[in-house]
């Protein structure tokens, strides 16, 4: 499947005898940025582990391009508390077994990147959730991933650290060139960072609409009547799957 | 604050030994002054060291043989089902049992050099290593484990994935509450080796005090129960050192 990031046909999860997922179809080309949103327990956070190999479908498929190196950034993080900023950004090298010289650099331009390089020697109870969430993020960029997956990155962050890590992160995802694909339930978030933003919702869960964003990421696109307007729309199309989406709980 | 209060304990520990050994006299318990000065002359006899030796050792042995038997077996119980299945009924059923008692069967079995009192140590400081070893394996964050498969190559071989799993992820997980379990069994240890020493050799600190006690030498008995302190003290000590540097997250 040439020109083809991601490709998702019929896809369908059950978790008991219960779909959460069902006749998912959507394509992602390379570079693409792809914004989901869809009310909590939709199902967001199920598509993405099955994007990263984390847990099979029981229906259809969803595939990754053929050499396309997948990272996901999970909505609780998953740093582990004992290795120090520097030693989680290490941990991916260390396991596609880079040669020593080649991590040092490699680790030093993300610290840089990420903004990141006065806390290396911290770990990860020494640093705010703004930080957290940078490393976090940096950690799946290190091995330089083709695929980008990002779950309610910003969900825990006060609205200020939100905004600034959502420049970044445009601004980061222009510079790299990857494929993005971000899970959100928030509707300026899904519009400002998705090229594509996906509604998804229905029992079971399935895409409701598909909106494109011709727009740019810049600090006045967030005032931009373009961007309220699209807002204005994907937040109708939302409400309408609202209505037929049981209004189940996260666990 | 805390260095003075720690101070203000020793003194007063001291004094209340002072009253009662004057109280009971020195036919009974003698005084601090009297065991400090048997004490440092002890320090300088080769026969105190040879006895100081051979627990040391045997201590040091026992606690190092037992570690790193029960780290890697804990980790094992913990990640794979079946080997639990098996292995956990037994460890909870033996697990109460006082370890002391095992002395006998390994005084028959093993004979009576040094690899009883060596394995008695080890068994002691093991079964409590390994209880919270194998609770750390079966308790890990599940989202340190599923950041560390998703961080992982896909294509990485299953032995070098356990590997890596084991370096990153249970080592670190498991090692604090190691160490606090070796920083509880440290007491239990020298007393099961005070045991193991004290019938059946004429080597190490638990023999030499109960010679001391057969002599009525009250002094000297009180110098090997001093030095058999010092010898847990100092695996105390050691726990709590090699927590604060090989942990220093979880203070942070
Ligand atoms: N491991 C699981 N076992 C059973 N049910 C699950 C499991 N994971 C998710 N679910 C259920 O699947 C639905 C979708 O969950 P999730 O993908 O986390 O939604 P979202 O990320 O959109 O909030 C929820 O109803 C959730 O309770
Ligand atoms: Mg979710």
């Amino acid at each position: 499947m040439p020109g083809t990031a991601v490709r998702i046909r019929g896809l369908g999860k059950k978790f008991g005898s219960d779909f959460v997922l069902k006749g998912l179809d959507l394509d992602l080309e390379p570079g693409q940025s792809l914004a989901i949103v869809g009310p909590s327990g939709c199902g967001k956070t199920t598509l993405l582990r099955i994007l990263a190999g984390l847990c099979p479908a029981d229906e259809g498929e969803a595939r990754v391009g053929p050499g396309q190196a997948v990272a996901l950034v999970s909505q609780s993080l998953g740093l582990l508390p004992w290795k120090t900023v520097w030693g989680n950004l290490d941990l991916p090298l260390a396991l596609a077994d880079w040669p020593a010289p080649a991590r040092v650099a490699r680790v030093q331009a993300v610290l840089g990147d990420l903004g990141l390089a006065e806390l290396a020697g911290r770990y990860p109870g020494q640093l705010s959730g703004g930080q957290r969430q940078r490393l976090a993020l940096g950690r799946a960029l290190v091995a330089q991933p083709d695929l980008l997956l990002l779950d309610e990155p910003f969900s825990a962050l006060d609205a200020l650290t939100r905004e600034a890590l959502g420049f970044h992160l445009a601004r980061l995802w222009e510079r790299l060139g990857l494929t993005m694909i971000l899970a959100t339930h928030s509707v300026e978030e899904a519009v400002f960072l998705g090229r594509v933003i996906v509604v998804m919702g229905g029992q079971p869960t399935t895409v409701r609409g598909i909106f494109q964003n011709p727009g740019s990421q810049t600090p006045q696109t967030l005032t931009a009547d373009f961007f309220l307007d699209l807002v204005r729309r994907v937040r109708l199309a939302l409400r309408e799957t609202w209505a037929v989406t049981p209004h189940r709980v996260e666990v | 604050m805390p260095r003075v209060a720690a101070g203000l304990a020793l003194l007063a520990f001291v004094g209340l030994w002072q009253t009662l050994a004057l109280a009971l006299g020195d036919q009974v318990l003698p005084t601090p002054a009297a065991v400090a000065a048997d004490f440092w002359l002890r320090l300088g006899q080769p026969e105190f060291h040879r006895h100081l030796l051979a627990s040391l050792w045997r201590g040091s042995a026992g606690f190092f043989l037992g570690l790193v038997t029960a780290i890697p077996l804990g980790w094992l119980m913990g990640r794979l089902k079946t080997l639990d299945a098996f292995l956990a009924p037994l460890l909870f059923l033996t697990y109460p049992v006082p370890k002391v008692l095992f002395l006998p069967v390994l005084l028959v079995t093993l004979g009576l050099g040094e690899a009883p009192k060596i394995i008695l140590v080890a068994v002691t400081v093991g079964y409590q290593a390994l209880v919270v070893t194998r609770d750390s394996a079966l308790n890990l964050d599940p989202a340190h484990l599923e950041a560390f498969d998703s961080l992982c190559p896909p294509r990485k071989p299953p032995l070098a994935k356990a590997l890596a799993l084991t370096r990153h992820v249970l080592w670190p997980a498991s090692l604090p509450a190691v160490l606090t379990a070796a920083r509880l069994a440290s007491g239990t240890a020298v007393s099961v080796l005070f045991m193991a020493e004290s019938f059946a050799t004429d080597l190490g600190l638990g023999y030499f005090i109960m010679d001391a006690w057969g002599n009525l030498d009250l002094p000297k008995m009180f110098s090997g129960i001093l030095a058999m302190g010092l010898l847990g003290g100092m695996f105390y000590v050691m726990s709590v050192v090699a927590e604060k540097t090989w942990c220093p997250w979880v203070k942070a």
